[in-house]
């Protein structure tokens, strides 16, 4: 890569285009303390012209709405990050076929055997976490790029899906009484969404006490060097991928809750919207920057976009090209920053 | 040898041939070779796969395959993915179907249209992410959704019309390649590729500066090789190789529907890692080549033994488990400090 | 020292490695053990005679009682329908007073039978607004590409719009079970919310409009070939409605003793896909003669290509949602080539869609929620009324017919308790 070289300054500049270079600058700065903060400007700008297009935006259903659509992508989003984050070209592609499979688990294993209450959760989030650790070690132990052994899970997974619902005309359904629905509406006065989203934002807020979520940025910054200062890399990547699996399960849990089923034949739907979600939300893909927070922005970004354009009425085919320019600038912002961060 | 105190101990003749042969994979495809050879072999066995007709099948599959699949070498080689294969392989169908069908214009142009149009999205995509450092997983995605957005604005939809016979006919593993030589076009095509593109990585200065760029970018700025050149080449490179394989695809079916595409997006970088092309390298494309005709294969038994989706994506799964875990392993953390 | 405390902890690394693949694979195990297998109605008489299509009719699902007390030549339209045909609150809903706001919600466009939907309800629209019936302009939401379609986004298009105050929605679900709770919340707050291309069994405020438009051409190849090799061309692994059309088809074939199903392969719904599938299938079955293909859905081009290509004799396929390359084709071949279809195009969906909803919305009183349209099928007698003649295998094209030849107010008449489309329209 080309050495961030220093831009001089021109003797005498005018008064204007110094307050601008001092916006820049400023910019720049606040996206480095805050990887999130284009997402978040992104968030404010499209949530605010949402509001002010919605014919009842104060009531609860409007907010229950918001966040119980959202929920599945901003939580596949967040599933992916802690990979992301823990360096090494780590990635984590099986998300998605990760989240159905744990929805079938719910829907085919758990609930007809009563155990659809709450019993349900530990089992779910549980397996989710096994499964991410299992694809911690496998990057661990074959050292294998962490892009394709995910990617290879991620096809065994999309077939562990098929197979489960063989005949998806039979028992792929839940009942509409069963507790999960609240996750997707109300509990109590709260919107259901909250306790999805703000799980994961909760285990990585917990994290953040302990001194794992400072080593796993260390470790995403430079593996080699954390090595060397005796940190047990291995574990922190296995733990690291095992959260993205505990994510993974709150994630299919949300989707349970909207949906009431789990169809297998879309199980890889959400790969591309997590990855541009994590993007979106300023999370470096070469690891040890960026953060959950950032990627449910960027999520709601893709969301809020998306209504928008629905509410008016544009044609589909600009959303694709809304998103691909969205993706650019948070990209090539976080580049600059990052830049600029190396010349100070 | 008599063993020198304070140095290892002289390895024995086991050791020494396996350091032999661990070192000539290094150099060569072989395990690639011999996994292909097994599994061509349990195909034409338990499968009637060895007539003459059934090659051909499976070559020209491969060849569509292992052509996609070029791009993807190269960023692969330099260390990143491309997103865009599948998206810009569409984009190229549609936009010479459009350009043929509501504008009117002639066949050959539209083809040039596609292919410079690939190559400059690819160049812009190479550009953006050499001059701000961004992964070009990112980037190659939101350029293949911007592509596919661009041209579904003006098609308003994502099917496109028939393709020119000869087209047709160039895309069939039935044609003759010059309606003499009895391998079908797109193997020759692809044989062409590969022969050039081994030229062009182990022979040529470019292809070196290629391998230096993804093997230690700093050192390779060090040396003076114009890595934005590099990147920004080998992104249009991918581009265009995009945009005239949607062409062929576009040729050899039936009709073009908007997920002609998507198999080749994770199946070109399998391809290539299948093959045994380490991210960031060493690697070439007769790894990618041999990468192709694998999958190829091992698809053609899945199919023929009439496996349901859910089995074949996880032999598939499993099947690229087991072939990177025998060569495409990187180097130990504690060997990197 | 470092060396063994790593090895140690490294064998233990691999040791839980290996547990987990255990238990991963013990899971994958069960699963594939586990899955059923049963269908959403077993074929109902012993004695379907070959030939004849697979008829649920004795055996559909009537919790509601409704189903009995429709005449029975309505009755007889429900043949192949392997659902239940359940009661709909809208056959008490007094209506709205026009002009109405209509949505328009589908999955994304990658065939010209949606193409022209789309454009029709279009159509339809501006000449209801002329008429008064609808104003404002027609709320779309079409998603873009499959790559990032969830079928949530649909769920949420369908809140939107209801926020948004319209009326009426015509959906064309990605999938079936997820719009459930959309579908109901939308239809306890007085939005109708009518499907095709699909049908949702679970929801109590849906209204499903579907033709089983494969299983006629199955059981019509079936009686046609009677003796010999079946290749099956399936469709989306995991689609509920995939299932369906297979398990009839496969009752079709069945039914006759002489045919044997030799294969199966994926075609995915698409051409492109379906021509590599049958491709590979036939380079590894050589010697095995295909004497027919039934297919579940517009793959019949694709076929004949893939039988074109491996320089094979192109067997009867069942044409199940025709498109007009293939009947071109066939039309230039009548001579020699023998199949059966069953067609009908997106401009005649769209227009039935469309008055379904209108009358609807005008309080006429849908008696059933489940309405069964049966697809006129093609065999070479009348191919020419719905081919269009000199097209290549790969026009995406549409079969012709007129534009009530899919369900006709005649037809929507006997599920109304008051006739006729609102205003005269």
């Amino acid at each position: 890569m080309s050495t961030g070289a220093v831009a001089t300054e021109s003797p005498a500049r005018p008064a204007s285009s110094a307050r601008a270079g001092y916006a820049v600058t400023l910019g720049l700065r606040l996206l480095n303390r805050y990887s999130f903060a284009f997402a978040l400007l992104l968030t404010v700008a499209l949530l605010a012209t949402t509001i002010v297009r919605d014919p009842d935006p104060w009531s609860n259903g409007f907010w229950v709405g918001l966040l119980q659509n959202m929920a599945p992508m901003a939580l596949a989003a967040m599933a992916s990050t802690p990979a992301i984050i823990s360096g090494g070209g780590g990635f984590d592609l099986s998300i998605s076929p990760l989240m159905y499979f744990l929805a079938e688990v719910f829907i085919v294993w758990l609930a007809p055997h009563s155990l659809g209450g709450f019993a349900s959760v530990p089992i779910v989030l549980g397996l989710g976490a096994a499964i991410g650790a299992f694809n911690g070690l496998l990057i661990i132990l074959l050292r294998v790029p962490p892009v394709v052994a995910t990617l290879a899970v991620f096809f065994v997974l999309i077939g562990v899906d098929l197979r489960m619902l063989a005949n998806p005309n039979e028992g792929g359904y839940l009942s509409p009484s069963n507790w999960v629905v609240h996750l997707a509406d109300k509990v109590g006065p709260i919107p259901g969404g909250v306790f999805t989203l703000g799980f994961p934002l909760l285990v990585w807020f917990l994290l953040g006490l302990l001194p794992y979520r400072r080593t796993l940025y260390a470790v995403g910054s430079n593996d080699a060097t954390a090595f060397a200062s005796g940190v047990n890399v291995a574990l922190v990547r296995v733990v690291a991928y095992s959260l993205g699996g505990l994510f993974a399960g709150v994630a299919s849990l949300a989707l349970v809750a909207i949906s009431l089923s789990a169809n297998p034949s879309l199980s890889q739907s959400y790969t591309l919207l997590a990855i541009a979600a994590v993007a979106l939300g300023g999370t470096s893909l070469w690891g040890g920057r960026g953060g959950l927070f950032g990627s449910l922005l960027g999520a709601a970004s893709i969301y809020l976009l998306g209504n928008l354009l629905l509410t008016l009425q544009v044609d589909p085919s600009y959303l694709q090209v809304m998103y691909g320019g969205m993706l650019l600038v948070a990209v090539v912002l976080g580049g600059v920053a990052a830049r600029a961060r190396q010349a100070e | 040898m008599s063993a020198i105190p304070g140095q290892p101990a002289a390895a024995t003749g086991a050791t020494r041939i396996w350091r032999r042969l661990v070192a000539l994979q290094a150099r060569f495809p072989i395990l690639q070779a011999v996994l292909l050879i097994a599994v061509y072999l349990y195909a034409a066995t338990s499968l009637s796969l060895s007539s003459w007709h059934s090659i051909r099948e499976i070559l020209t599959l491969a060849a569509l395959a292992g052509l996609a699949a070029t791009g993807q070498t190269l960023l692969i080689l330099m260390g990143g993915f491309d997103l865009s294969v599948s998206n810009f392989i569409l984009a190229s169908a549609l936009t010479v179907s459009v350009l043929r069908d509501q504008w009117g214009v002639s066949y050959e142009v539209a083809i040039l249209v596609a292919v410079v149009a690939g190559g400059l999205f690819g160049a812009l995509a190479g550009q953006i992410c050499h001059r701000f450092e961004i992964q070009p997983l990112i980037v190659t995605l939101a350029m293949g959704g911007i592509a596919i957005g661009l041209v579904q604005v003006e098609t308003g939809g994502t099917f496109a019309g028939s393709s020119p016979p000869w087209l047709i006919r160039l895309a069939s593993p039935q044609s003759d390649t010059f309606g003499v030589i009895g391998i079908p076009p797109l193997v020759s095509i692809w044989a062409v590729v590969a022969v050039l593109m081994a030229v062009f990585l182990h022979r040529t200065a470019a292809g070196r500066r290629v391998m230096a760029t993804g093997a230690n970018p700093r050192a390779a700025e060090y040396s003076l090789i114009r890595t934005r050149r590099v990147w920004t080449l080998a992104f249009a490179f991918s581009g265009v190789v995009s945009a005239l394989v949607g062409l062929l695809v576009a040729g050899s079916a039936a009709s073009v529907d908007s997920t002609v595409g998507d198999p080749y997006l994770f199946q070109s970088v399998v391809a290539v890692i299948v093959g045994g092309t380490v991210f960031g390298g060493p690697g070439d494309y007769s790894r990618t080549a041999l990468g192709a005709l694998f999958l190829t294969v091992v698809n053609f038994v899945l199919v023929g033994k009439g496996a349901t989706p859910g089995d074949q994506n996880m032999i598939y799964g499993v099947a690229i488990l087991v072939a990177v875990a025998l060569y495409g392993r990187e180097r130990r953390l504690r060997d990197r400090i | 020292m470092r060396e063994s405390g790593s090895r140690s902890r490294h064998v233990r690394a691999w040791i839980a490695a290996v547990g987990l693949l255990g238990v991963v694979a013990a899971i994958a195990v069960a699963t594939a053990t586990s899955s059923a297998s049963a269908s959403p109605a077993k074929a109902a008489r012993a004695t379907q005679a070959c030939g004849q299509d697979v008829s649920y009719i004795n055996k559909i699902k009537d919790p509601d009682g409704v189903f009995k007390k429709l005449p029975a030549n309505i009755q007889a339209r429900y043949g192949p329908w392997p659902y239940s045909v359940r009661a709909t609150p809208w056959e008490a809903f007094k209506g709205k007073k026009p002009p109405w706001k209509i949505g328009l919600i589908t999955f994304p466009v990658g065939s010209p039978w949606l193409a022209d939907l789309i454009k029709q309800v279009g159509v339809e629209f501006d000449k209801a607004k002329a008429k008064g019936l609808t104003s404002g302009s027609l709320v779309k939401y079409i998603q873009a590409s499959y790559a990032t379609a969830t079928p949530e986004q649909q769920a949420a298009a369908v809140q939107q719009m209801v926020r948004q105050g319209v009326d009426g929605i015509l959906l064309l679900p990605l999938a079936g079970p997820p719009l459930v709770p959309a579908i109901d919340a939308a239809g306890k707050a007085g939005v109708p919310v009518v499907i095709t291309d699909n049908v949702i069994d679970g929801s109590k405020y849906v209204v499903n409009v579907w033709s089983q438009n494969n299983s006629p051409a199955a059981a019509g190849v079936a009686g046609l070939v009677k003796k010999g090799n079946i290749l099956f061309v399936r469709g989306i692994a995991g689609n509920p409605v995939e299932q369906a059309f297979q398990d009839a088809a496969v009752a079709d074939v069945k039914a006759c003793p002489g045919l044997k199903i030799v294969g199966t392969v994926w075609g995915k719904w698409t051409n492109a896909t379906a021509t590599a599938e049958v491709a590979k299938w036939l380079a590894a079955h050589p010697d095995v003669k295909v004497d027919g293909v039934i297919q579940n859905g517009i793959m019949m081009a694709g076929i004949i290509q893939a039988f074109l290509q491996a320089g094979r004799p192109v067997p009867p396929i069942s044409g199940g949602g025709c498109q007009g390359g293939e009947l071109s084709w066939w039309l230039a071949h009548k001579s020699t080539y023998k199949s059966v279809a069953t067609c009908f195009n997106g401009f005649q969906t769209a227009w039935s869609e469309f008055r379904i909803l209108l009358r609807i919305l005008n309080g006429n009183g849908l008696k059933v929620r489940d309405i069964h349209v049966p697809v006129p099928v093609v065999t070479n007698s009348n191919l020419s009324v719905f081919a269009t003649p000199g097209k290549p295998l790969s026009w995406p094209g549409e079969p012709r017919g007129p534009i009530s030849g899919w369900a006709p107010n005649s037809f929507l008449d006997g599920y109304f308790n008051k006739p006729g489309n609102p205003k005269g329209f």
